[in-house]
């Protein structure tokens, strides 16, 4: 069976854009928590910069995914 | 499963999910085919839609309206309370706040009500297109410039793309970079949110493929298929609190360049 070589590369190209992604939001929601958790007082404000940071990850990521849903 | 047939799938996902409505045939298509429900499968039939919606609503609000908001006329002020302190406020200060507060309303309820149209059934997700996504953020791009126009005069364009106090030789290197990142903010606004929508739609479609495909073995899937819709209704509230929220900043930004 013959997989033709630019579906390998897309399917593992959004693997590898999962992975990445999966890592930055950790990251930004990981430390988000423990500020939170620290500070209490300032949840709202933290809460909100919690989501553009997360937002611009996800944006990126979503980016390297379109590529790899047109070339796939 | 062979290659060939795999590929059949995609397309097949790709053209379920993706209606390009914008040529000729997507037009003409309403005014000789009598099923009605067609019509909703097509982007541009659903922005029209949801402006119709939002004329319907604000028209009923409005009708509401007494000196103590009650019924819809307090959801409504709920949440334009919400916009203004949440939003609006924190990036702009009161004073221009003000005057912007209705562009943010307008921009998160016109969002909110594509997603969530582009949940029900038959229906077409507007802005899981990227022409209107793209169309969102000239909008964006033009406010942001009227508004810096409006709060600053014609030198507030000036001050908003050129940081005062740099050497006179940088000063065109660092506008052309302030352009730059001025238009790759609204692609970024574009993409972000065509993106999440497009992508949410593709899994709960390929998902519910896989029933198709496989028959009853699959049935499983279905619970995970409800779980995505679900997690798809939060996605639908959250862009567009995002694309409303990211737009303030960049708007806000402009028009006060010290902060």
């Amino acid at each position: 069976m013959m997989i033709p070589l630019a579906e390998v590369s897309a399917a593992l190209g959004a693997g590898i854009v999962m992975i990445a992604a999966a890592l930055g939001i950790g990251g930004v929601c990981a430390v988000g928590l423990q500020c939170m958790a620290r500070q209490p007082e300032i949840q709202p404000k933290l809460q909100t910069a919690m989501i553009i940071g997360a937002a611009f990850i996800e944006g990126a990521a979503l980016f390297a995914l379109v590529i790899c849903l047109m070339k796939g | 499963m062979s290659t060939g047939n795999q590929e059949a799938v995609s397309q097949f996902i790709n053209h379920h999910v993706m209606h390009h409505a914008g040529s000729l045939d997507a037009w003409n298509l309403p005014f000789y085919r009598i099923d009605a429900l067609e019509w909703f499968r097509y982007d541009s039939v659903m922005v029209f839609v949801v402006g119709a919606l939002l004329i319907a609503a604000a028209w009923a609000v409005r009708r509401s309206r007494t000196v103590i908001p009650k019924g819809l006329a307090a959801v409504a002020e709920a949440y334009v309370v919400f916009i203004r302190d949440q939003i609006v406020r924190p990036n702009f200060g009161d004073h221009v706040g003000h005057r912007t507060l209705s562009f943010f309303c307008t921009l998160f309820i016109f969002i909110l009500f594509s997603n969530l149209l582009g949940l029900i059934p038959l229906f077409s997700t507007a802005t899981g297109n990227v022409n209107v996504t793209a169309g969102l953020a000239t909008i964006f791009m033009a406010a942001s410039l009227v508004a810096v126009v409006h709060a600053h005069g014609w030198r507030g364009i000036k001050a908003a793309f050129v940081p005062g106090g740099l050497p006179v030789w940088l000063a065109p290197v660092m506008g052309f970079m302030e352009v730059v990142s001025f238009v790759s903010r609204a692609f970024a606004l574009t993409m972000r949110l065509f993106c999440n929508m497009l992508a949410g739609h593709i899994v709960i479609y390929s998902l519910l493929g896989l029933i198709a495909m496989f028959g009853l073995m699959a049935t499983p899937v279905m619970v995970v298929t409800i779980g995505m819709y679900v997690f798809e209704l939060f996605v639908a509230f959250l862009q567009a609190y995002v694309f409303t929220l990211l737009s303030s900043i960049f708007m806000g930004m402009m028009v006060n360049p010290e902060h």
